[in-house]
């Protein structure tokens, strides 16, 4: 019998003030409802990992919620990847110790890549993702930040390839002009970044329906999908998706 | 009397997901620093996430690498992912590294996989069923999440193989009183749970 390579499914849950959020283009948040019963729900339909981004902690530079992590992270047997205002080694540090898995980072990695580079090698590759928040503008994929709200203006290229140089262990790819809508994914940006990525790849943003999934499969075959709006809405079941994967 | 577990914190692992875990299965346990005394314990477990140089230099600032081997001639250990690997002979992870040399094969990077790290729920072959795989039926899925790992080591220690690209990591084993486990028993759902508890239990 041949070892599973199954593409991986991750439950992306956006909070704010400790409610499932679910922001339009990165913005205009809608209330989808309680973090605790919603993520249980996902595990129990067999979700392999799951996502929480605190979609305001960089934005407003909050202190990251660490209670509210050691709730969602109880009873919760499947990785929790943690994203949201990380700013040094001891928030990743605090984080681990409150139940996450992994952390994801995206503005303080922009602001200072150095972050990056040290805290993969205290906590390893695999403890360390990057989440890019890309938008088209002028024809350039860039890089933003905060929420997709500012634009860093590093290009998407160049960034995959400096935080792999940096030793990262997956990235995670968003579009803002995409995520939350249901217009599906943007595949341009998925060509467009997926060849140059050698650990392990994470699409996201605007899969809402099984051909988007196999559409993506069969062209980027990534290690990873996120779904957010796809479940919170439940267009898709989990066990559907698995079989397609 | 009941048996007392200690989890060893060297704070760069997610110990939190291996507390939720042990308390889920109703055991009581206590966190157990680098510079606390290990020999109140019956067992021990030594969660993962880290990197080997920095793992192995803060056991011996503290000595624990003497006092884990000691702990071990009587009592079971469980290493999860770099728990497991700091016991080997040595790691090539950032630089050459000694490990505390319970088995004597090295850890590698592994290479033959097209995208490290190695992430994900994996079908594991379940060679020896009589210790913590009791009860968990064969080509179960774990949860990895590792660029490091044993490719090879005395057959006699195996406890169960993932197979990828038609080679073998070794993920899992015993050795005498060390049990290992390449995979994250605490973030496997019930497959996990299992194996966990059937390290536990007395």
């Amino acid at each position: 019998m041949k070892s599973s390579s199954r593409i991986r499914i991750i439950g992306k849950v956006e909070i704010k003030s400790r409610n499932v959020v679910k922001p339009i283009f990165f913005e205009g948040l809608k209330k989808i409802g309680n973090p605790d019963e919603i993520i249980q729900k996902y595990f129990k339909n067999g979700i392999d990992e799951i996502l929480i981004v605190d979609v305001v902690s960089s934005l407003y530079k909050r202190d990251i919620d660490f209670e509210f992590l050691k709730l969602i992270g109880r009873n919760l047997f499947i990785p929790l990847i943690y994203s949201g205002g990380i700013k040094n080694l001891t928030d990743i540090e605090n984080c681990l110790q409150n139940g996450a898995d992994k952390v994801a980072i995206n503005t303080n990695g922009i602001k200072n890549p150095k972050l990056l580079k040290n805290s993969v090698k205290k906590f390893g590759s695999q403890c360390i993702s990057v989440t890019i928040e890309a938008k088209k503008i002028n024809n350039n994929w860039l890089c933003f930040t905060d929420g997709g709200r500012i634009n860093s203006k590093i290009r998407v290229t160049e960034w995959i390839k400096k935080v792999q140089d940096l030793g990262v262990g997956e990235i995670i790819i968003q579009s803002v002009d995409c995520d939350g809508h249901t217009a599906g994914p943007d595949y341009n940006l998925f060509k467009k970044v997926s060849k140059s990525i050698h650990v392990p790849l994470v699409l996201c943003s605007g899969i809402r329906n099984i051909s988007h999934i196999k559409f993506i499969k069969k062209k980027f075959n990534p290690e990873a999908i996120a779904l957010s709006s796809a479940l919170h809405y439940n267009e898709i079941k989990i066990n559907n998706v698995k079989k397609v994967l | 009397m009941s048996q007392k577990i200690g989890i060893l914190d060297l704070r760069i692992s997610n110990i939190c997901s291996l507390k939720n875990a042990v308390k889920f299965l109703g055991y009581k346990f206590e966190t157990v620093k680098e510079d606390g005394e290990i020999n109140k314990y019956h067992k021990l477990i030594i969660p993962g996430v880290g990197t080997f140089p920095e793992s192995i230099k803060m056991l011996k600032e503290n000595k624990l690498d003497l006092k884990l081997k000691h702990f071990l001639k009587k009592k079971k250990i469980l290493g999860i992912c770099l728990g497991m690997q700091i016991f080997s002979k040595e790691s090539c992870e950032i630089k050459k590294t000694k490990g505390l040399n319970i088995y004597q094969d090295p850890i590698k990077k592994l290479k033959f996989i097209k995208k490290l790290p190695n992430l994900g729920f994996k079908k594991v072959k379940i060679i020896n069923n009589k210790n913590n795989f009791r009860n968990i039926k064969n080509f179960s899925e774990f949860y990895f999440m590792h660029s490091f790992g044993v490719t090879k080591i005395k057959s006699e220690f195996i406890e169960s193989v993932l197979e990828i690209n038609q080679k073998k990591i070794i993920s899992s084993i015993k050795v005498n009183n060390f049990y290992g486990a390449q995979f994250h028993p605490e973030k496997s759902r019930e497959n996990g749970l299992k194996f966990l508890n059937n390290f536990l239990y007395e």
